[in-house]
């Protein structure tokens, strides 16, 4: 009977020990809200050209290894990074700029802080105007946390369902943000966050919303 | 038996948590920099992009077709070309990737000139965000030889290195771009690589 407590009481610890995990209060990063004050200029973004690893489920915790994949760098330093050519369109579907998107696994993750993500460098450049750099942290916890709960059987298959915010401030990193380039944008600055899932057919998709001012 | 019961059942949480807390998430592979100090007590790197075999993809092109419809076209005179490249050392290890977006744009008195603008990324190290004005008449990559890219914004000619993250947080400075032909083949296709020569300082606050 001892064996039975001692191996049911281990059982529900490590079941409430995963819970607390998953549940955790312990947070190192802040989200951007969604929804900001004063001017915000919004754009759909879809993946021209796509290369390297597509960050999903497996990749952020580490076990795409164990699962046949096609896309990826094979060289070490690049393992776990991305780069993308995006065409951005404004609201009413007119093409305004071309950006490229490079991503990579941030390194400071751990699972106990919620913290499980990507570094996100975006340059965006509108015809005759100029352009910006935008520097952006994703948290992509909430959705691995759905799909965990909801779809158990299938956390093999990559790729995530829903659409959501995933820009966060992460506590000690550089501040993320606008940073004016050149031409007209030259002295801009502002806040952005980039909204949407990762799909699992082949285009990137979502929403980048941006407050600039000068 | 209750207390069996609660001290394994608080091992076991305690046994999530140090798992959690010690899961081997993804890191990336850590080289070691090519750095060198200079007087002024800055630092100077080399990035290399080998070309051809370092692009990643075909470059992109988008541009404002003739008025009344704006879209993305390839031949406009005010076309934008995106690039994606693989990002090596002065070694010639591969670190990272890199974007090179050119383009047109207007400088302060309204005057149009050849903008390009790289993104570096370095997991292991964070990101360096460049741009520079390109010199104007330069030669077809069809000869072989050096030559020069930046031309600005800066006084010295080189371009601006606008700034960094993680490792090269707090670090601003300049840099040259320059592309070296080593040969061209019999389909006309340039082999040499593309040298990013950078000096930066520690941002003055």
């Amino acid at each position: 009977m001892r064996k039975l407590a001692v191996i049911g009481g281990l059982l529900l610890g490590l079941v409430s020990g995963l819970a607390i995990v998953v549940f955790t209060p312990m947070r190192s990063e802040t989200p951007i809200p969604l929804e900001t004050a004063g001017d915000t200029i919004y754009y759909n973004f879809v993946a021209i050209d796509v290369q390297g690893k597509k960050i999903d489920a497996p990749v952020l915790f580490g076990l795409d290894r164990f699962f046949t994949r096609s896309d990826g760098f094979t060289e070490e330093g690049i393992e776990h990074a991305s780069a993308a050519v995006m065409a951005l369109r404004d609201e009413s579907g007119r093409p305004a700029a071309i950006a490229t998107r490079m991503s990579y696994v941030r390194t400071t993750d751990s699972l106990l802080t919620e913290s499980l993500g990507t570094e996100v460098y975006w340059n965006i450049f509108w015809p005759n105007e100029g352009s910006v750099f935008l520097i952006g942290y994703e948290s992509y916890w909430s959705l691995i946390k759905e799909l965990l709960l909801s779809r158990l059987p299938e956390f093999a298959k990559f790729g995530f369902s829903s659409a959501s915010a995933l820009s966060v401030v992460p506590e000690g990193a550089d501040s993320p943000g606008v940073f004016g380039s050149t031409g007209s944008n030259k002295n801009l600055s502002g806040q952005f966050i980039e909204a949407g899932g990762l799909d699992a057919a082949d285009a990137e998709t979502g929403q980048l919303r941006l407050q600039i001012s000068q | 038996m209750s207390r069996y019961f609660l001290t394994a059942y608080i091992i076991g949480i305690a046994l999530s948590l140090l798992g959690a807390h010690y899961y081997p998430l993804p890191d990336h592979a850590r080289f070691r920099s090519r750095i060198e100090t200079l007087p002024n007590g800055g630092r100077e790197e080399n990035f290399e992009i080998r070309i051809p075999s370092d692009r990643l993809g075909i470059p992109r092109y988008a541009g404002v077709a003739a008025f009344p419809q704006p879209a993305f076209a390839a031949e406009s005179q005010d076309a934008i070309t995106a690039e994606l490249y693989r990002l090596r050392d002065s070694e010639g290890l591969v670190i990272g990737i890199a974007s090179k977006i050119t383009a047109t744009a207007a400088d302060s008195s309204g005057r149009a000139q050849s903008v390009s603008d790289w993104t570096l990324t370095v997991p292991a190290r964070g990101a360096l965000l460049l741009h520079q004005t390109n010199k104007p008449g330069l030669r077809a990559w069809s000869t072989v030889g050096t030559q020069v890219l930046s031309d600005g914004p800066r006084d010295d000619k080189r371009g601006e290195a606008l700034k960094g993250t993680n490792e090269f947080s707090g670090l601003a400075g300049s840099y040259v771009e320059s592309v070296q032909i080593d040969r061209v083949d019999k389909n006309g296709i340039a082999h040499g690589k593309i040298i990013l020569s950078t000096r930066l300082l520690a941002e003055s606050k």
